[in-house]
């Protein structure tokens, strides 16, 4: 299905090449061989920031149209990242701010309490308090 | 003598305990008269709390229909009915229950929400709707000269609003949640959502507010290279620069006063300072080429490249103050807006716009000399620029087509000026890559056949969220591209079809995500791994023949904090693309790998 570039890919992929070796390459490996990739693409990096970085002209001549990227890897590993804040939505640009508002229920406004069981406790130590002070009256007028 | 006892009994001193009950009872008098004041205030909160976001409501209502007269009013209702709400917060047995403690909690979240609705609509809704910009939005015919002097003389109220918002938007965030009742928790919590949407809302206002005047020289002329991108044949910030363009812009005035083919453009031998070097790396000697600069899907490397040539070339050492790239697809959304143009002896709208630049223009230019596109395409441009700077049309309706268009990633802007780019960045106009976030994906495609086969490329991309090993990205690739293609715009590698596009793919992934495998048809296949701006780049090519479709499947591997993906985004094509981020049964089903 794909024609592979092979003529092309050692002046498009001579850095890749470096890192793996010019051959297909499969990590398999754990926390080892995590850091001998890390390592060697620690190195690599450095060594291209020498060669780039300064503005020192590219060794092979550009070609167009581009030319496939060298595909020799079969498998990668992740890797533990520091991971920031995750950043807030950029929503299409609008003026009205939004706050959310509770709608009245049938239940106590802000608490969440339901309105009918409040009455009943009411109800209830109203009724309980009747009684008591009947109760202390009673035993007060028996008392004389 | 014994009616005397009694009668001393009966009027000496109350016992204690009956002393004491009355006091219990006047105490719990006392706090069902609290209970039931601060009951009463409650409910005036809530009924004001409810009123205004009614009024939020009827005001994003007439925003939508541009019912800018309408506006005014609607702000004051806010105004009015959010003072209610955060006036009854000040009243003193209210304050006194917010200090009580458990009792109080919930009352004092309560007074943050409603002071900060408040100031959200005395400082920030308000003054915004009596703005110069609202008055310029309003009257229909205004010009964007008009509106570019009206933002740059609302600038200080536009940041004190940003500035207002932003603190209410800090109150309400800094709310603990945790121990409040299910009911005021979700209340809270959605608060918290929304204003801080709310937040980013009119932080983007106030971006916009200094990058866009500074762009269309409101303080002093800017120079602003134009990007002409096709997705015609694809690059990863969009499509192939085909042309550019020179604009000078002062006071509002937008001219065109050059324009070029890219092959105007000189290679450069270097990266400029500033473009990320890891593009050399990962992309080696071809991106010296103008028609390679955006091989990456990041354009402020690709920007900064092409500003760099151009000022080394046709721009005879000027170096331009931002550069601006647009695509056929958003210039024919442009016309929908300003009207309809002539251009080559044609008149293009906005529906024939992007399908006479995507495609038919190939079948009228075909020799092997563009020189006549090129002008063709230089002659669209100056009619376009010249309508957008002429009055006659809603600044209001391009402004929503403008956001539209940026949304999609057609419009990207890069400034010199590292203030201007912040705000472009915090835009989301500047087609950066990013900080990488475990649950972010995004999807590049570059044509590597030199074809313009991409006008005719159908794709979707889809996340299935696999429990194991990790989420698998689907890319379909459909040719609708016809039996005949004109020799300019078909595939030119030797060995392919001309009707046949090759492709190569890009994945930007967090590199917390492992690639188990990567299949075409089916197939497993070799990819190449790299990283750029501390993204993982996952790339491989894959050809897509006339009539028919093509699969590729990528498989990550979560672990080390990697779990889901949540964003996918894919560059923009001549034909939308159809994304989707879908939950899938565990592994073992579907296409996941177990």
């Amino acid at each position: 299905m794909l024609g592979s570039p092979v003529s092309r890919s050692m002046e498009y992929g001579r850095i890749n090449a470096a890192f793996y070796g010019g051959s297909t390459m499969t990590f398999v490996g754990g926390n080892a061989m995590k850091n001998v990739a890390r390592a060697c693409v620690l190195g690599g990096i450095a060594g291209v920031t020498m060669v780039v970085g300064s503005g020192v002209a590219f060794a092979d001549a550009p070609v167009y149209p581009p030319v496939a990227p060298p595909t020799t890897v079969t498998q990668v590993l992740g890797v533990t990242v520091a991971q920031p804040a995750p950043a807030a939505p950029v929503p299409p640009a609008a003026v009205a701010p939004v706050v959310v508002v509770a709608k009245p229920t049938a239940t106590l406004p802000f608490t969440g309490l339901d309105t009918m069981a409040l009455v009943g406790v009411g109800a209830m130590l109203i009724v309980g308090g009747s009684a008591l002070t009947i109760a202390s009256r009673k035993r007060r007028s028996d008392s004389l | 003598m014994a009616n005397e006892q009694i009668v001393d009994q009966a009027e000496g001193p109350v016992p204690r305990r009956r002393r004491g009950w009355r006091w219990v009872w006047i105490g719990l008098a006392v706090v069902a008269v609290v209970l039931a004041w601060d009951g009463f205030r409650a409910w005036q909160i809530e009924s004001s709390l409810g009123l205004a976001e009614a009024d939020i409501t009827q005001l994003r209502a007439d925003i939508d229909a541009s019912e800018w007269s309408a506006l005014q009013t609607d702000a004051d209702r806010l105004v009015k009915d959010s003072h209610g709400a955060a006036s009854a917060t000040h009243d003193p047995f209210w304050v006194l229950t917010t200090h009580v403690p458990w009792l109080g909690t919930n009352p004092r979240e309560v007074s943050v929400v409603a002071r900060a609705l408040e100031t959200v609509a005395r400082h920030g809704v308000d003054p915004l709707v009596g703005s110069h910009s609202l008055a310029v939005v309003e009257a229909h015919d205004a010009g964007l000269a008009t509106l570019m002097g009206a933002l740059h003389s609302d600038t200080a109220t536009i940041s004190s609003a940003v500035a207002a918002v932003e603190q209410a938007n800090l109150n309400v965030q800094s709310l603990h949640t945790g121990d409040l009742l299910p009911f005021v928790r979700h209340r809270v919590v959605a608060a918290q959502d929304k204003l801080a949407r709310a937040n980013e809302q009119i932080h983007n206002v106030g971006r916009l507010a200094i990058a866009a005047p500074a762009l269309l020289g409101e303080d002093q002329p800017r120079t602003v290279l134009l990007l002409f991108q096709t997705p015609a044949e694809q690059r990863g910030t969009g499509g192939l620069v085909g042309a550019w363009g020179e604009l000078h812009t002062d006071k509002g005035a937008v001219s065109l006063v050059d324009f070029g083919a890219n092959d105007g453009l000189p290679p450069l031998p270097s990266l400029p300072a500033g473009v990320n070097p890891e593009i050399a790396t990962d992309y080696g000697a071809d991106i010296q080429l103008p028609q390679n600069f955006n091989l990456s899907a990041s354009f402020p490397d690709a920007a900064q490249m092409f500003a760099a040539s151009w000022t080394a070339g046709p721009g005879k050492g000027v170096r331009p103050d931002a550069v601006l790239s647009i695509d056929p697809v958003a210039l024919g959304d442009l016309l929908s807006v300003i009207g309809s143009v002539q251009a080559g002896g044609q008149e293009l709208t906005s529906d024939t716009a992007a399908d006479v630049l995507l495609r038919k223009e190939y079948y009228t230019y075909t020799s092997v000399d563009q020189a006549p596109r090129v002008a063709f395409l230089g002659e669209v441009t100056k009619a376009v620029f010249d309508r957008v700077t002429s009055k006659g049309y809603s600044v209001a309706a391009l402004g929503r087509k403008l956001a539209s268009i940026a949304g999609e990633g057609r419009l990207v802007v890069w400034s010199a000026d590292p203030t201007d780019q912040e705000q472009w960045q915090g835009l989301g106009l500047a087609g950066a890559l990013g900080t990488p976030v475990p649950g972010s994906v995004r999807v590049a495609l570059n044509s590597l056949d030199g074809s313009k086969l991409g006008a005719y490329l159908k794709m979707a991309a889809a996340v299935a969220d696999c429990k194991a090993p990790g989420p698998l990205i689907t890319l379909t690739f459909t040719s609708l591209a016809p039996a005949y293609i004109p020799a300019y715009a078909g595939s030119h590698l030797a060995g392919l079809d001309v009707t046949t596009m090759r492709l190569s793919y890009s994945l930007y992934v967090s590199t917390a995500w492992g690639v188990e495998s990567v299949t075409v048809a089916g197939q497993p296949v070799h990819f190449s791994a790299d990283t750029e701006g501390g993204w993982r780049l996952i790339r491989g090519a894959v050809d897509v023949a006339r009539a028919s479709t093509a699969v590729v499947e990528v498989q990550l591997m979560g672990g080390h904090g990697a779990s889901q993906l949540t964003a996918l985004s894919v560059q923009p094509q001549a034909i939308p693309v159809t994304t989707g981020i879908t939950p899938t049964s565990p592994a073992g089903s579907g296409r996941c790998s177990g």
